[in-house]
């Protein structure tokens, strides 16, 4: 009897170590690719970082000599600054914007489906369209910003909205908030159409007002999608660069110099290749605790 | 089932082994990445010299994709540690061939060249395409930077041209204007590129060198620099202050690139604007009435203020040697095709061989100005292999001042410092 139950546990342990192999074996592609296209480029991106080179004909070993700047002089943190307050003001706005949208577009009336098409609109232009759409609307000689506000008789005189300091990075906060919004709008309302109309019936009989429901039913239950999205939204925007580089490539001075600008230019315009890594580098664990922090701000009692 | 699936495998093995064999036969195929391409009203050009070659030569395939000048050594540079990917010919220029050389990715073009074919180029242009050594690139063209502008309105406020910055300033005030009398200004003396990019740093680059100003030179083995001298101070002051200060350049500065700047002098908005031939092109293109009323002379200042700027085809050190030949025979054939010279006339950019200089339609006074600066001697190439990242740093400093965020005194500290750790770099 002992050994027949010897023998049974023998042949489920063989079947399980063959289950596990056919197990690694399904993993296995999935592995090789993210090893190839992820980790390996970040592992060789640290190794970058400790030469100054420029990939091809120069490898001079710094050491951390490209950290220690980056942390010491005031341009990357100048430039991390900048970009957590365009990250921070662009997700505020397209969280604003996502909320009131989505809650009315939530509410039953005629042409809803026109309007939740209507609102998408930015989503689908690529955002190459949009920031030249942006540039022209707000050029100072011939855009229709000025010649509105002209008209309206709200400036007396062409102004500048790319091209002054204190204007450029408000303008294009706005176009990536236009850009950006849908998204946010649409995770909100997939998550409000979720919620049960029980709750918010519940909540009514228990004499809630609407801001009260707003704020003990809609939001608690939209927890997990709002987190979510908050996180994608704002790793998306910490390393936006189409919008802003076609907009106004940094500029003017270092109005709209975020930090991927910068990377990329020292990079690929400066071949300093390892001063870019060890900036990448940087920004990857900021991204990494932004994720961090959230989870734990947001975290589900 | 098993033999029909043999032999459906067999017949498609077969088949493969069939089209490498065909594909081993086929024509040779150069693919080039060209900033002309994209261009209006001369990219149709390239297209159409490709289409004449490959009927010429029919075991030749020619393949052009469009790349802005501006982009182009972003992309180039990006190819650095994947050579394989580069294009069989790329378009450059004597400011961007420097970090290119230093990357490896150019063949010696003189080594497919015989001495009859180098003897066709112009004077000097030779030299103009030498970087760190080698002919970098077969020249197309040449952009020597002078100044367009327009002899009506120097007329009409008896104007003379000007020799040195500050006259050049003093007729760029008399030319603003209020031309429909609101009480502001909306004709500019100067079309200014200030954007903060490849057009705008090249500009002040050479506005720089006509003052005198080296900016960067090799001194023995070690790079050095003039930035943070007063006299560089007191140049980026006069440059940044025709902005700040006098006001002869259009509203939002830092958002005029140079398509927008041709275009301003074309429209009319601006009466001079420093260039190559390629805004003449431009501007004719625009505004065809023009003709007559445009004129250029040399960049004012103490010193030659430009390179003679030439431009074109580099080849990669990764083609194989049917391709280098093939894609040397398609510059050849580039430069002298075309009997009417359409890519040069429309482009406004002047041609490189002797023979093409001396065409009639150069001989007017529009392009008077360029051939004077090269009569007059222009810059050698400056080979410095991290002159990309140092027009970086002069672009910031520019357009951190235009914006007003920093004094011009701030700016060229914060310069100095730049291209202290820049120096270090390749020193």
């Amino acid at each position: 009897m002992a050994s027949l139950t010897a023998t049974r546990k023998a042949a489920m342990g063989q079947m399980d170590r063959r289950q596990q192999k056919i197990g690694y074996g399904f993993v296995l592609p999935a592995v090789i690719i993210m090893v190839a296209l992820i980790i390996y480029p970040m592992i060789y991106g640290v190794y970058l970082s400790f030469f100054n080179t420029n990939l091809v004909t120069k490898w001079e070993y710094v050491g951390l000599k490209y950290y220690q700047q980056a942390l010491t002089q005031p341009e990357f943190v100048t430039t991390v600054l900048l970009t957590f307050k365009f990250m921070l003001l662009v997700v505020a706005g397209h969280f604003l914007l996502g909320f009131v949208l989505a809650s009315a577009l939530n509410k039953d009336f005629k042409g809803r489906l026109a309007f939740r098409i209507i609102f998408m609109l930015p989503w689908l232009f690529p955002e190459t369209v949009v920031a030249l759409l942006f540039t022209w609307i707000m050029n100072p000689m011939y855009g229709v910003l000025n010649a509105i506000l002209r008209h309206l008789g709200l400036i007396s005189g062409n102004v500048s909205w790319l091209g002054t300091a204190s204007l450029a990075f408000p303008s294009v906060v706005f176009a990536c908030i236009w850009k950006g919004y849908p998204l946010v709008m649409t995770m909100i309302l997939a998550g409000m159409q979720s919620i049960s109309q029980d709750l918010y019936e519940a909540s009514y009989i228990d004499g809630a007002n609407w801001w009260q429901q707003f704020t003990h039913v809609t939001v608690p239950s939209l927890k997990p999608v709002l987190t979510t999205t908050l996180i994608l939204d704002s790793v998306w925007w910490f390393k936006q660069y189409t919008l802003v580089y076609t907009m106004t490539a940094g500029g003017p001075g270092s109005a709209t110099s975020l930090v991927s600008l910068n990377i990329f230019s020292t990079a690929f315009e400066s071949l300093r290749f390892g001063k870019a890594s060890a900036w990448a580098v940087i920004v990857f664990f900021i991204c990494y605790l932004i994720s961090k922090v959230y989870r734990v701000v947001f975290k589900d009692d | 089932m098993k033999k029909f699936l043999a032999l459906v495998l067999g017949l498609m093995m077969t088949l493969s082994m069939l089209s490498v064999a065909s594909a081993e036969s086929s024509p040779v195929t150069i693919s080039v990445w060209c900033a002309y391409a994209g261009e209006d009203p001369y990219g149709k050009y390239v297209y159409d010299y490709a289409d004449k070659f490959m009927a010429a030569n029919p075991g030749i395939k020619v393949e052009v994709t469009a790349v802005s000048s501006n982009d182009i050594y972003a992309k180039l540079a990006a190819t650095a540690t994947t050579p394989e990917d580069l294009p069989t010919l790329f378009y450059t220029s004597a400011d961007q061939a420097p970090g290119l050389v230093d990357l490896g990715l150019i063949e010696d073009m003189s080594k497919h060249l015989s001495a009859d074919d180098l003897a066709a180029f112009g004077n000097g242009v030779v030299d103009g395409c030498q970087v760190g050594g080698i002919m970098a690139y077969y020249p197309i063209d040449l952009q020597p930077l002078s100044v367009l502008y327009r002899i009506d309105r120097f007329q009409e406020a008896g104007l003379t041209v000007p020799k040195t910055w500050d006259e050049f300033l003093a007729d760029s005030k008399a030319l603003n204007k209020d031309s429909d009398n609101d009480g502001k200004v909306d004709q500019w003396g100067f079309s200014m590129v200030g954007s903060n990019n490849s057009s705008g740093q090249s500009r002040f680059m050479s506005y720089l060198w006509s003052n005198g100003l080296k900016v960067v030179y090799k001194d023995g083995d070690q790079w050095k620099t003039d930035i943070g001298t007063p006299e560089f101070l007191k140049a980026f002051t006069f440059w940044t202050n025709m902005n700040n200060v006098e006001h002869v350049v259009p509203d939002g500065i830092t958002e005029i690139t140079y398509p927008t700047a041709a275009n301003y002098f074309a429209m009319g908005y601006t009466s001079m604007m420093i260039s190559g031939g390629n805004a003449m092109g431009v501007t004719y293109a625009a505004a065809p009435d023009l003709k007559g009323k445009i004129g250029t002379f040399p960049m004012p200042g103490s010193e030659p203020g430009s390179m003679m700027n030439t431009e074109g085809y580099a080849l990669s050190a990764n083609a194989t040697e049917e391709q280098k030949k093939a894609a040397v025979e398609f510059c050849k054939f580039y430069e002298t095709n075309d009997a009417n010279m359409g890519f040069w006339q429309e482009s406004g950019k002047l041609p490189s061989t002797a023979k093409g200089m001396a065409a009639e339609y150069l001989q007017g006074q529009d392009y008077a100005g360029f051939l004077q600066t090269i009569a007059n001697g222009c810059r050698p190439v400056n080979d410095f292999p991290g002159m990309s990242a140092l027009k970086q740093l002069l672009g910031d400093a520019y357009s951190a001042v235009f914006a007003g965020e920093k004094t011009n005194e701030q700016a060229v500290t914060d310069l100095g410092t730049g291209m202290t750790e820049l120096l270090d770099d390749y020193n």
